[in-house]
C-alpha cells in the first residue's frame, strides 16, 4: 500500500505541461498542481488494483484494464482510449450473428468499426509486434472517424 | 502552444513504480497493461483539468484553485480521492509555509550579517592604513 508521503512521485512539471495543453487554462497555482498530480497517482494505483481483480491475481494484462474501463461508470472518458480487443475470428463471428455477412471477406476489414468498439487483431498466432503496430495505425484512423462523427452529432443537436 | 507528443506522456519508470507499489509483491504487469495505464493517467490529467476549469469558470474565476479540483473530483464521481487529497494539500501547505519561514529567517539573518559587515568596514577615508576598524560615530 503506498503511503501518502509529502513527496510526489510524478514530475510536477510534466503534469503542468499536460494541464496547460488544455484550452482555456491560463495559470495553475502550485497547490492545484500538487493536488492534480497526487490525484493522478491515486488514479493509477486505483485503476491497477481494480484491474487486477479481473485477472487471476498473478498477472495484470491489458484486457484486465480494458474490462474495468468498460465496466466502471466514472471511467467513461477512457472508453475510446482503452477499448477491448478482439481477434478477427471473434469479429467475424459477431458480424455473422448480427447478420452482416457480406462486408467481411478478408482481414482488410480492420478499417471497419464494430458495434462494441473493439479493435481487431490478426489471428492470435501471429507475431504480436506486427499486430500492435497495425492496431495503432488502425486505432488512430478509427478514432479520428469517430471524433468526426461525434462532432457532427453535437452540431446536429445544437 | 505546441507540445511534442512525448511531453504529454508521463515517465514510464514512475508509472511502473506506482503500479508496482499498489499491487501485491510478485504480480507481473504486462507491457501493454503498463502502457494503457500510463495513457489513462495522461488522459485523466486532461479530464480532471477540464472539469476543474469548468468549476472555476462557473464561479467567474480564471485560475484553477485547489478547491476547484476537489469539487471537480466530486462532479466526476471520484469522491474516494478527496479525503487523501485533503491530507496531501495540508502537507503541501505546511511544507510551503516551512519553506517560506526558512527563507524569511535566512533573509533576516543575511541582512543582519550584511548590516554588520557594512558597519565594520565603514572606515573613514584618512584611516585606510589602520587595520582594526573603529565604528564611526557621528560626530557633529
Amino acid at each position: 500500500m503506498s503511503s501518502n508521503t509529502k513527496e510526489l512521485q510524478l514530475p510536477i512539471s510534466r503534469v503542468k505541461t499536460i494541464m496547460k495543453s488544455s484550452p482555456d487554462v491560463d495559470s495553475v497555482p502550485q497547490d492545484s498542481l500538487a493536488v492534480v498530480t497526487r490525484a493522478t497517482e491515486l488514479f493509477i494505483q486505483n485503476l491497477a488494483k481494480e484491474a487486477l481483480k479481473n485477472g487471476d491475481g498473478s498477472k495484470l494484462e491489458y484486457s484486465d484494464v480494458a474490462k474495468v474501463v468498460q465496466a466502471k461508470g466514472n471511467l467513461f472518458f477512457l472508453r475510446e482510449i482503452i477499448p477491448r480487443k478482439i481477434t478477427v475470428r471473434e469479429y467475424k463471428e459477431i458480424m455473422k450473428r448480427e447478420g452482416i455477412t457480406d462486408i467481411i471477406s478478408s482481414s482488410e476489414s480492420s478499417e471497419e468499426e464494430d458495434e462494441e468498439g473493439g479493435e481487431e487483431e490478426e489471428e492470435e498466432d501471429e507475431a504480436e509486434e506486427g499486430v500492435e503496430e497495425e492496431e495503432d495505425g488502425g486505432e488512430e484512423e478509427e478514432e479520428d472517424d469517430e471524433d468526426d462523427d461525434e462532432e457532427e452529432e453535437e452540431d446536429a443537436q445544437r | 502552444m505546441a507540445e511534442r507528443v512525448e511531453d504529454l506522456n508521463l515517465p514510464n519508470a514512475v508509472v511502473s513504480r506506482l503500479i508496482k507499489d499498489s499491487l501485491p509483491d510478485g504480480v507481473n504487469v504486462s507491457k501493454e497493461a503498463r502502457l494503457a495505464l500510463a495513457k489513462a493517467a495522461s488522459i485523466f490529467v486532461l479530464f480532471l483539468t477540464s472539469a476543474s476549469n469548468n468549476v472555476a469558470t462557473k464561479n467567474n474565476r480564471k485560475t484553477i484553485s485547489a478547491q476547484d479540483v476537489m469539487l471537480a473530483l466530486q462532479d466526476t464521481d471520484f469522491e474516494g480521492f478527496i479525503e487523501p487529497l485533503r491530507e496531501c494539500l495540508d502537507n503541501f501547505k505546511k511544507a510551503q509555509k516551512e519553506k517560506k519561514d526558512a527563507n524569511a529567517e535566512k533573509r533576516k539573518s543575511k541582512s543582519k550579517e550584511d548590516e554588520e559587515k557594512r558597519q565594520s568596514t565603514n572606515v573613514p577615508e584618512g584611516d585606510s592604513d589602520s587595520a582594526s576598524a573603529v565604528v564611526v560615530s557621528d560626530d557633529e
